[in-house]
């Protein structure tokens, strides 16, 4: 029931400790009793002194980001990080993959490793690993790959989800491609699902839906551990109905990510607005699931654009006629939808526009693909908020954006000498893009 | 140094029987009918056969309909082991050859044991048996990969995917089937994590009890205990099998270089011997059975899809570079001449690469068939060991797997010299078309890039 989250290099590290801010104060809100007691299981255990502490264990080659994120975390007064939860380093990984994966990683492996026993061995039940990184950097994604592989053969059975951070498409750092291809191919084989977020699409949610002027790195931060938390907090299932889901990360792989070969997985959460405009605004149902039936079929990420021009192909007349003929243009195919719902008059909600067998591919049938959570309680503030998981199509675009420019860097080796001096030689590039390719086009012939 | 070497040998020997009877292959001799078999002794011929047929039987049990023969029908299992061999691409005289032994005593147990060596040695054929027997007992292992077939290349480009090739569709029913498979695995392992959380709480329930009041728990608890117990008991079975499977494989790949090096000596005095076998069957021995090989379609899909690849990297490159000379060119303001010559170069070397290409496909078939350049999709495991292997290993001259990797290598270093030349040659051209232009312009100094 416990779950036990890893924070990796900066990106990861500054996402945790805003995503445990966010449950604290979600939790923390009227009427919900039951509620922040699961949720305060979920994610945190007592002292004796009755204070909170994050089950939560921090990585980072360098010691900055982690100090600061552990002040901030006392700073709130309700939760700390744990005294001897954090392992950092004083060098930094350079933002060089191959600097973390075979350097950094198997020199630390048994510090972090014994770190994240003494987190599992203090839950009554692991619910799951989840682990928060940026694939762009060199310890998020070198190390955070390498630990991620450690964590597997020590804990085959157990639930590994890793949330990463895809980069700025413009670049913030030169290798990100590198590191981001290496990062992905080797956890596609590691990892049970990869819940994805971009920094694009997160700063464009910020600039034009929370309508902030200068967005900073915690304003894209507070919006991703919103989007986490939406998912991660209690909620009631299709097999827990009368008490709050303890199988939460278990329940949502079963339902998402049962084939081995498509494990991406994207969020889309609605409404998400400044606190400002929220007191003002009020919110139906119908309109929210509306909007999020047209972002998941156009995979929109966000509210605002929207393009309501595609739709769904017209139902198909036998199972078995492929749905190539009728596909639409930049019609997003769906293999699993998870749909949360928190807030007010949930049983009202009508779900039944993503029952749409058009929407999924042919070979699973409705009961398979789609389900739904819910919550009476209402969600950091907002009245009715809607989450839609989901594994399907949207993620190729960025996906491949990503693999071709990393070949184009690739072709003329550029770099790689980086890479090799640590011990990535250039047939493991080439087993990466192969793997991702392989990735593509799994998808792409959904 | 003799008796040492031997016993080792003994002993190298001796982990593979019992890696091989860990899984579960039957008929396996002991040791010393191995090193019979090397000097061409007719007992140890019968138990080399037995080996082989059983062997080759449990290889391609997914693949045909095996018929379990016993020992009665000596021609069918000679049929069968002829054919299966010639399949794995095994040129031996008696296999191909056109005058097939009629008798299985005709073939010697030298010549059987060089066949079981051959068989060993490509595909993956311990690792195939090991994911299965593994997969037999450990029931939360990753999903059901689709039955690899032993045979390098068959079955692994369809099975992962159709890749490049989008005619391929795969299987609906086979999605959905892997579908429910991982989500009963995934509940699998919820139940699990329940069942530990429950142990412990019992655990925690009876420690309490216990500290309390001492007899009473013992009589109710020894009955539930025995119920537990065998369910417990035959967890524990399957997990010391699958120890036991693991320590002897491990074991195995050990001592596996100090195998390969007798297999040397075996084969050493296999061709001391063979002077008196026509000479005129063997060099085109390894060409006759790559073309007679059924599996060529996929090698040569292989091939197709690695020359697709080469091509894409290289057109790639030729498009950057004119896409440079052209944009530096814009800027001195020479486009119309230069581009018209870049065109003309770039057909000039689009029929040189692409007829280079060509020769290399038609020569090259039979070198890329070897198991170890395949490029493997979804699965990193299988084209490392054959890599590994077959470098270490050249003294293996007849069997054909092994010369063909080193010869592959050249090849490839061939080609990519080849490809290193045309790069460079565009390179100095656009060099001195960049020159030339910046020549006629007045009033203008051209600086050349620092060479890296």
């Amino acid at each position: 029931m416990s779950v036990v989250s890893l924070q990796l290099g900066q990106c990861g590290n500054q996402i945790g400790q805003e995503l445990f801010s966010v449950i604290c104060d979600d939790s923390n809100g009227p009427n919900r009793k039951k509620y922040k007691q699961c949720s305060d299981e979920r994610f945190f255990y007592e002292t004796s002194t009755g204070e909170l502490v994050a089950r939560s264990v921090l990585v980072d080659m360098e010691p900055k980001v982690i100090s600061q994120v552990v002040v901030n975390a006392s700073k709130s007064g309700r939760w700390t990080y744990g005294d001897k939860a954090c392992f950092s380093q004083k060098q930094g990984s350079g933002n060089n993959w191959a600097n973390g994966f075979c350097v950094h990683g198997p020199r630390h492996e048994e510090a972090v490793e014994n770190l994240v026993r003494r987190e599992i061995e203090r839950c009554d039940r692991l619910a799951g690993i989840f682990t928060m990184m940026s694939v762009a950097g060199g310890t998020g994604s070198g190390v955070g790959t390498y630990i991620t592989q450690r964590l597997r053969d020590l804990y085959p059975n157990s639930f590994i989800l890793n949330q990463v951070t895809w980069p700025y498409g413009a670049g913030e750092v030169i290798v990100q491609n590198y590191n981001s291809v290496l990062s992905l191919s080797h956890l596609y084989q590691l990892s049970d699902a990869i819940l994805v977020h971009e920094n694009d699409t997160v700063h464009k949610i910020c600039s034009r839906l929370m309508n902030i002027k200068h967005i900073s790195i915690s304003d894209v931060n507070k919006v991703i551990a919103h989007q986490l938390a939406s998912v991660l907090q209690p909620a009631y299932t299709a097999d827990s109905p009368s008490h709050y889901c303890t199988n939460p990360i278990g329940e949502l792989m079963s339902t998402l990510v049962c084939h081995p070969e498509y494990k991406l997985l994207s969020l889309c959460n609605i409404p998400q607005m400044s606190s400002t405009s929220l007191a003002y605004s009020v919110f139906h149902w119908p309109g929210l699931l509306k909007h999020l039936r047209q972002m998941l079929i156009a995979s929109a990420r966000m509210e605002e654009g929207i393009d309501w021009t595609v739709s769904a192909p017209s139902a198909v007349t036998s199972r078995g006629e492929s749905a190539t003929n009728s596909r639409h243009k930049n019609f997003n195919l769906s293999l699993a939808n998870l749909l949360i719902l928190r807030g007010k008059d949930v049983s009202t909600a009508v779900i039944d526009g993503f029952k749409d067998p058009a929407l999924y591919v042919p070979w699973l049938n409705t009961e398979n693909s789609f389900s739904t959570w819910s919550s009476p309680v209402a969600f950091n503030g907002y009245e009715k908020s809607a989450t839609l998981v989901s594994n399907n199509q949207s993620l190729l675009k960025p996906l491949n954006n990503i693999v071709r420019k990393a070949w184009n860097m690739f072709a003329s080796r550029a770099y790689v000498h980086q890479y090799t001096k640590f011990g990535i030689s250039e047939e493991d590039f080439l087993d990466s893009f192969t793997a991702l390719e392989q990735i593509i086009s799994s998808y792409t012939h959904l | 140094m003799q008796r040492e070497k031997s016993v080792k040998v003994k002993e190298v020997i001796t982990s593979l029987c019992k890696l091989l009877s860990a899984l579960s292959v039957e008929s396996i001799p002991t040791a010393e009918a191995f090193r019979r078999a090397k000097f061409n002794r007719k007992d140890a011929a019968l138990d080399m056969w037995s080996l082989l047929s059983r062997l080759l039987q449990r290889a391609f049990a997914l693949d045909c309909a095996c018929q379990d023969s016993k020992d009665q029908d000596f021609d069918m299992q000679l049929l069968f082991v002829r054919s299966a061999l010639c399949y794995c691409g095994y040129g031996a005289p008696w296999v191909l050859g056109p005058q097939p032994p009629s008798h299985i005593k005709e073939v010697g147990s030298r010549d059987l044991l060089l066949a079981f060596g051959w068989v060993l040695s490509t595909g993956k054929l311990l690792d195939f048996l090991l994911t299965e027997k593994v997969y037999q007992l450990d029931t939360l292992s990753s999903g059901p990969t689709i039955a690899k077939s032993v045979i390098p290349g068959q079955l692994d480009i369809e099975s992962h995917g159709p890749g490049v090739d989008t005619t391929v569709k795969k299987d609906q029913v086979l999605q959905a089937l892997q579908w429910q498979y991982g989500k009963l695995r995934l509940h699998w392992k919820s139940l699990l994590s329940a069942q530990e959380e429950k142990s412990r709480f019992t655990h925690r329930v009876i420690s309490n009890i216990s500290t309390s009041a001492d007899c009473q728990p013992h009589v109710t608890g020894s009955h539930h205990s025995n119920m537990t117990s065998t369910a417990l008991d035959k967890e524990l079975e399957r997990i010391q099998a699958l120890n036991g499977i693991l320590e002897a494989y491990l074991d195995w790949k050990l001592h596996e270089h100090l195998f390969w090096c007798w297999m040397d000596s075996v084969i050493d005095s296999s061709l001391t011997d063979v002077s008196e076998v026509e000479p005129v069957d063997w060099p085109p021995g390894e060409r006759a059975v790559m073309m007679r090989c059924p599996h060529g379609d996929e090698t040569r899909r292989a091939v197709r899809r690695l020359d697709k690849m080469l091509l894409r990297l290289q057109t790639e490159l030729r498009a950057i570079r004119t896409e440079q000379s052209t944009l530096t060119l814009t800027s001195q303001g020479g486009r119309q001449g230069a581009s018209g010559l870049s065109e003309s170069q770039r057909m000039e070397v689009e029929k040189k690469v692409s007829g280079y290409l060509e020769g290399l496909r038609l020569t090259n078939t039979s070198a890329i068939t070897s198991g170890g350049f395949l490029p493997c999709l979804q699965d990193p495991q299988p084209t490392k060991p054959p890599h590994r292997f077959h470098t270490g290993e050249p003294g293996l001259a007849v069997t054909a797997g092994k010369l063909q990797a080193s010869v592959a290598l050249d090849e490839l270093r061939e080609r990519e010299a080849v490809l290193q030349w045309q790069l460079e040659r565009l390179r100095q051209n656009i060099r001195e078309e960049m020159q030339r232009q910046a020549s006629t312009m007045e009033g203008m100094v051209l600086i050349p890039p620092i060479k890296r």
